[in-house]
């Protein structure tokens, strides 16, 4: 592990929040490295800024200074549409909302990243099979016609991850995937994780306060207003 | 096209549905009153032409929309006119705006035997022409088949115009001249003015010469003025002051009110999809992308709004012309194109700047459970 290459990388990264006339400093300056197949779980109290942190690498938030390295390009230097392409090829999102879209099927909320990726692309990997190949991977063979409302929880977060999953991103991010879980429906919602990191080995961070969750990363990453406070390898 | 699109629309039938009515509306909107004032201009016009003469010449300053003014010509001009070189044959009219059966007022025209050898050629379908030997006390009339329809008239049938009772001994095929036609003598008396004409229509020798015939006619006759009636569509479209700037203006509002409907509607919706453009960002959709989905959804309301405002239109204007029989309405292609090529741009418009705004939004504020 200690010879893989940095995938996921921060250097004195900070965010501030101007509210008005107070300022939140969400992010007060952290220095990460997560390397390729690397499962890393980041744990902290709620609002000490692990969902910050988790879209500031993945290109959604803006820090206020600091690096964030993808692939060790440092992507705040990057233009807008090119952070977007590097979500689109690179980067897989989950979150503890589902966030399917309520009007299509389970399979076409799988294809759709499918479509975002092929759009305007010559390289697009569009595989037909894939989506309804990944469907049965994570169990939900029998119910890819099914719109979200006609699944339970657990079900649709397992849509979420296989449309995460479609381009075979290297890098999974997920914010609190089993926080509206049941303890059964997290376990197999992390064992679909799991599976998947050994097998493909994918660089995953996971956002969680689930410590059965934490107990099968390789690494936990605590974090307290905005700074890492301890690291611990699970190893 | 992509399954979100699609989705979208069947999700939110009432809101497609309204969507696609409000452009529909604009489009038939347009095609009406287009299809209106176009029909009754080439009605106008055609029935002129029908009457199968050559030039109508009228006092000078007189306005090419027949009727509006009320100068006449002396007699004596229209025997001036008749011994014009070129000239073959001579039909003096003499107008009057009829109040009839309590619609709007009627043209009724007097002519005499002249009025045939400038090439006028009535075709009876009931009774009889006029009788030009009958003696001046005869109140005789005849009437054109929309006349008689719209009014329920038939031959027999006993018509008020000026304070006086016609009998209808005939009518016509419609589309030639006037709705209404009598004696000119007779209209003439009882009008006060036996001497008088309004309008005379000239049939030329030579068919390739009309042109020239009617600049010698306005040389050679004082007080006189001239419109070849191939041109007259034309003229008579230039003359009407405002009608363009009439029909734009309907056409505007009818655009404007089809933009708002869908400027509304796709605010509403990017408003309520929040959470899915981010999504949308999450997966590596760019700028374009979102813009771009967002308009197909509009762009397809539109254009199924334009197909519906035709199909509209056409029913509409059956409906009008089946319950109004007098009622003409033209549609053109050109302004068919032209109503739909606003009806698709209200849609662009209307749909840009919800598009622009979701693009731009944050995506993260979007996503977050707080
Ligand atoms: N868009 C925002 N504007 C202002 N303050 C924000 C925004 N997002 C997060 N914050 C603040 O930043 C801090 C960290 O938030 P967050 O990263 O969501 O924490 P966590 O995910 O650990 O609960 C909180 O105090 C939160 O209120
Ligand atoms: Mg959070």
């Amino acid at each position: 592990m200690i010879d893989a290459k940095p995938v996921l990388q921060t250097i004195a990264l900070r965010k501030q929040y101007d509210m008005g006339k107070a300022k939140v400093e969400a992010v007060a300056g952290i220095d990460i490295m997560v390397r390729a197949g690397e499962f890393v779980a980041l744990m902290g109290p709620s609002g000490c800024g692990k969902s910050t942190l988790l879209y500031m690498l993945g290109g959604m938030v803006a820090p206020t200074s600091g690096e964030v390295r993808i692939d060790g390009e440092d992507i705040t230097k990057l233009s807008d549409s090119e952070r977007t392409l590097i979500r689109r090829d690179k980067i897989g999102f989950v979150f503890q909302r589902f966030n399917l879209f309520p009007t299509l099927s389970a399979l076409d909320n799988v294809k759709l990243a499918q479509e975002i990726q092929r759009w305007r692309n010559k390289t697009g990997r569009g595989d037909p099979n894939r989506a309804s190949r990944l469907l049965e991977r994570v169990g939900l063979a029998a119910k890819v016609d099914h719109k979200p409302y006609e699944m339970s929880i657990g079900e649709q977060q397992r849509v979420a991850i296989a449309r995460a999953l479609v381009n075979r991103p290297h890098i999974l991010l997920a914010d609190e995937p089993t926080g509206n879980l049941d303890t059964n429906n997290s376990a197999r919602v992390m064992e679909v994780f799991t599976s998947l990191n050994a097998e493909f080995g994918q660089t995953m961070m996971v956002i969680t306060h689930n410590p059965e969750v934490a107990a099968v990363a390789h690494r936990k990453i605590h974090m307290r207003d905005g700074l890492i406070v301890d690291e611990a390898d699970a190893h | 096209m992509p399954s979100l699109v699609r989705a979208n629309i069947f999700q939110r039938k009432t809101r497609a549905g309204i969507t696609i009515l409000a452009v529909a509306i604009e489009v038939t909107a347009v095609l009406l009153i287009v299809g209106l004032t176009n029909g009754t201009l080439d009605e106008v016009a055609g029935r002129m032409q029908a009457v199968g003469a050559d030039i109508f010449v009228q006092p000078v300053g007189s306005s090419a929309i027949l009727g509006l003014s009320s100068t006449t010509l002396r007699e004596a001009i229209v025997d001036k006119l008749a011994q014009t070189e070129g000239v073959q044959a001579v039909a003096p009219i003499y107008f009057w705006s009829a109040l009839v059966g309590g619609g709007a007022p009627v043209n009724a025209w007097g002519i005499d035997p002249r009025f045939e050898r400038v090439g006028a050629r009535l075709t009876y379908l009931e009774g009889r022409g006029l009788d030009w030997n009958s003696p001046p006390e005869a109140r005789e009339m005849v009437i054109d088949r929309r006349f008689a329809a719209a009014n329920n008239f038939s031959v027999g049938d006993r018509v008020a115009m000026l304070a006086d009772d016609w009998e209808v001994v005939g009518i016509a095929r419609a589309g030639i001249g006037a709705r209404i036609y009598v004696r000119l003598t007779v209209l003439r008396e009882l009008v006060g003015t036996p001497t008088r004409v309004h309008l005379v229509f000239v049939k030329a020798e030579r068919l390739d010469r009309t042109g020239e015939l009617a600049a010698r006619i306005e040389a050679e006759v004082p007080g006189v003025q001239t419109t070849v009636l191939e041109e007259y569509s034309q003229t008579l479209g230039e003359n009407i002051a405002g009608l363009n700037a009439f029909r734009i203006a309907l056409s505007g509002i009818a655009v404007s009110l089809s933009f708002l409907v869908i400027l509304l509607a796709m605010y509403t919706s990017i408003i309520e999809r929040t959470r899915e453009i981010g999504i949308l960002k999450a997966l590596g959709g760019s700028k374009t992308y979102i813009v771009l989905t967002i308009m197909q959804e509009s762009m397809l309301l539109s254009l199924l709004g334009v197909i519906g405002g035709y199909v509209l239109g056409r029913l509409t204007a059956w409906g009008l012309t089946t319950a109004y029989p007098t009622l003409i309405i033209t549609f053109t292609w050109d302004w068919t194109i032209y109503a739909s090529a606003l009806g698709v741009l209200g849609g662009f418009l209307g749909s840009f700047y919800p598009a622009i705004r979701a693009a731009r939004q944050d995506p993260v504020r979007a996503l977050r459970d707080e």
